[in-house]
């Protein structure tokens, strides 16, 4: 709720605004220093973007000083996209190629910074055959980069000499229609699988590649694409990959699917037994085919009459009734008697199954192998009688479980951050539901991972996550270090206009800040 | 009852690098250096031993050959357990191969008298997996090599490993301690280094030694204590593969002439 002070108050909150922009300011110059002061460059790049003029020029004297630095930055996953197109600049300014390779290869370089790289490299003309095929890497990159922009993609496809650069444009999934349109139109044989395959190919170009090719590869693909025109899928090819994609394609008629239905390749008839489109009279016939993996398809299917259900349940393959135990078509009364099934494996897809009632659950939390037990512990919705008996349990992948129930009391979750196995204790970092106080002993953890996730943790406040600030891996400190300038961000424009307008939202923020606790 | 634990700082590769003018090794701007795998797993196991008995009677010692930069690493064992940590350099251990390597050791090894070695089966950026055994052969002490299993009790006079050999199959040996063993990726889990144990670590000493104040005589050091040589590094050609496109007949009829043309028959 919000508060609002009265005249009073309002000398005391001008001071207390005053107090909060001292502390954010101690705060950010302290993470500065620290980034600086640190062994590697991540660190500074994580600030970066959150930086003043002046701190940024010390910032990218740090980061941008050596050229191993930039190296290392340009490969790093988590360099923010302003670090990258700086350092974009800076590789088509020394013409450094290896660096350009790096950035295009790195999948946050963003759009602006691509078509730095592309201008001063790829279309640049003068060179030798050594530069031009390390150049011609950049433009391969470039090519398949999901951030590269429609207009920079289509320039490569207009000066493209090599059939790499163009495979790579197939491959990438912002490529739009028209020109994947267009690249078909060149009729360039080793590009058509990809074209064929490529989900934003639209049913035009689909239509040419079929009727340009007969090549089994192109025409299947062409065959399994959700937007293949009405005549391929009228006959049945006579290629088994082509039957495959026919039989995969939901569009396939009925009648299709019944014949493919019975095919002599089993990865034909298993291809419809996963059609949703195959007609159920088609299912029975698949139900009882003789290859198991055909039965596997057809038991996860959630439209399974109830009289496949009966055949199915008596499979003689562990993983058709493993299938069915956890199929929410799968009815009560065949999930009583696959949960005393003999193996262990369906035993434990029962208690998976969507609907498994209480007292299947209850049966199943005691039961002789600790991974269906584990099972049980991973269900959301748990008894407490039944939840109450897991925290009894001694096995790692129960108490893993129990770590992560929502129900599983605050004090139980205590005892489990202090588990010996690393598992147990992840588990209680992932538990949305864990207090803070339950999470503060494990920022001592040992995996580093392990303290990124208790950082992350939305139990803990801001002043924790500060005390967080001497994280001694490299990638763990980035991580922390670029949300803790963001969360400075953050509370100083919310502090600003407040500074000059003294509104009273500017009280409740500082009521609500919590970083100040951390002095 | 001391153990040696030898490590490696080894250089690990991005996708992307060049080599250096002389082409005999990579350019040390992409060098990102970490401590050796297999180093993690010779520690691990030295200091289960040291907790497995009276820990204050087992001392753990840490040892390297490298320049400064190689402390980081030191460092990383200090904060996992290891009590004492030592590096020899000087700039003639520059070149050195496996065997220099193992002779600056071998010189250490007899300075400290160590009970038993550890070292890592082999450093994941030269892999020659030689200075473990080399370090043995210089010290005339019993060894065994890629070690996937040890029974040992310290200050017993043998040790019993089981040896990881070609083809899935294993060799039980017995060896007289003191020895030097090689140990193998699997034989234990090794331990993440506690918050507290890095911050200690940060603040404790370093013995750095250079070889001839451990007796190493000046034609044994570096290059010259040294048997190989790295005459030239380079990345193999790539691109000779070809896919062979068209129908089942145009790609058996492309192949049949491709096979005709290497014949000379074509």
């Amino acid at each position: 709720m919000t508060t609002f002070p009265r005249p009073a108050e309002a000398e005391p909150c001008a001071a207390n605004a005053a107090r909060e922009g001292a502390r954010l300011r101690r705060h950010w110059r302290e993470l500065v220093r620290l980034a600086l002061d640190a062994s590697d460059v991540f660190t500074s790049a994580m600030l970066y973007p959150h930086a003043a003029s002046a701190d940024r020029k010390r910032l990218e004297a740090r980061m941008f000083g050596s050229r191993s630095d930039r190296l290392a930055l340009a490969a790093f996953p988590h360099t923010p996209s302003v670090a990258l197109a700086r350092l974009a600049t800076l590789a088509a300014t020394d013409a450094d190629v290896t660096l350009a390779t790096r950035l295009a290869r790195n999948a946050a370089t963003p759009a602006e910074a691509l078509q730095t790289l592309a201008a001063a490299f790829v279309t640049n003309p003068e060179s030798d055959a050594d530069y031009r095929r390390t150049v011609q890497r950049v433009a391969q990159l470039i090519a398949r980069h999901p951030l590269a922009p429609p207009a920079l993609l289509a320039t490569l496809a207009a000066s493209a000499d090599s059939i790499e650069t163009l495979r790579s444009l197939c491959e990438n999934v912002g490529v739009q229609t028209d020109l994947l349109a267009q690249l078909a139109g060149r009729g360039i044989e080793p590009l058509q699988r990809l074209l064929a395959i490529h989900f934003a190919t639209d049913a035009h170009t689909l239509h040419q590649l079929w009727r340009s090719t007969r090549e089994s590869a192109v025409r299947a693909q062409v065959l399994r694409h959700a937007a293949c025109p009405h005549e391929p899928l009228r006959s049945i090819p006579a290629s088994s990959p082509e039957r495959r994609s026919l039989a995969l394609n939901v569009r396939t008629t009925g009648e299709i699917l019944t014949a493919l239905a019975r095919d002599d390749d089993p990865a034909v008839r298993r291809a419809a037994a996963t059609n949703p489109a195959t007609p159920a009279g088609a299912l029975v016939l698949l139900c009882f085919d003789a290859d198991t993996l055909v039965r596997r398809a057809v038991a996860v299917r959630d439209d399974l009459p109830l009289k496949v259900v009966d055949w199915l349940a008596e499979d003689g393959d562990v993983w058709v009734r493993s299938g069915l135990a956890r199929n929410r078509a799968c009815p009560r009364i065949w999930l009583d008697r696959l949960a005393r099934d003999r193996e262990a494996d369906v035993r434990r897809s029962v208690t998976r199954h969507p609907a498994c009632p209480a007292p299947l659950l209850a049966l199943l939390a005691s039961d002789e192998i600790a991974w269906v037990r584990a099972g049980v512990a991973l269900r959301d919705e748990l008894p407490g009688a039944v939840l109450h008996r897991l925290i009894q349990d001694t096995d790692i992948d129960v108490l893993a479980g129990v770590a992560r129930h929502r129900g599983t009391p605050q004090a139980t979750l205590s005892r489990l951050a202090e588990h010996a196995s690393p598992d147990v204790r992840r588990a209680v970092i992932l538990n949305r539901h864990a207090h803070r106080r339950v999470l503060l002993p494990l920022r001592e953890e040992s995996y580093p991972l392990h303290r990124v996730l208790v950082f992350m943790h939305p139990s803990l406040t801001d002043a924790d996550r500060w005390r967080m600030r001497f994280e001694p891996d490299t990638e763990a400190r980035a991580r922390m270090f670029g949300h803790l300038a963001a969360a400075l961000d953050r509370q100083r424009q919310h502090s600003a206009p407040a500074d000059a307008a003294d509104t009273p939202e500017t009280c409740t923020h500082q009521l609500t800040t919590s970083v100040e606790e951390a002095g | 009852m001391k153990i040696l634990v030898t490590i490696k700082q080894v250089a690990s590769l991005d996708e992307d690098f060049e080599l250096r003018d002389d082409d005999r090794d990579v350019e040390a701007d992409f060098h990102v250096f970490d401590l050796n795998e297999w180093d993690h797993y010779a520690l691990e196991e030295a200091l289960r031993l040291k907790e497995s008995g009276n820990s204050d009677a087992i001392e753990v010692v840490v040892v390297t050959v490298g320049p400064d930069r190689a402390d980081e690493e030191l460092r990383k064992c200090l904060a996992k357990g290891a009590d004492r940590a030592i590096r020899v350099w000087s700039d003639e251990l520059e070149e050195a191969d496996p065997i220099g390597i193992a002779r600056a050791l071998a010189a250490l090894a007899r300075r400290e008298a160590p009970d038993m070695i550890f070292a890592g089966v082999q450093a994941s950026d030269h892999a020659y997996g030689a200075t473990g055994m080399a370090l043995a052969g210089l010290l005339d002490w019993p060894h065994a090599a890629v070690v996937a299993g040890l029974e040992y009790t310290p200050g017993a006079g043998t040790a019993s490993a089981r040896r990881e050999l070609e083809g899935g199959a294993y060799a039980n040996v017995t060896v007289q301690c003191p020895a030097v063993l090689t140990l193998q990726l699997g034989i234990n889990t090794p331990r993440y280094a506690s918050l507290r144990g890095i911050k200690q670590a940060a603040s404790r000493p370093i013995e750095t030694i250079a070889p001839d104040a451990l007796g190493l005589p000046t034609d044994e050091t570096g290059k010259q204590g040294s048997l190989s040589r790295i005459r030239r590094v380079y990345v193999p050609e790539l691109g000779r593969a070809q896919m062979i496109e068209g129908t089942p007949a145009e790609q058996a009829a492309r192949l049949a002439g491709i096979i005709k043309e290497f014949r000379g028959e074509a």
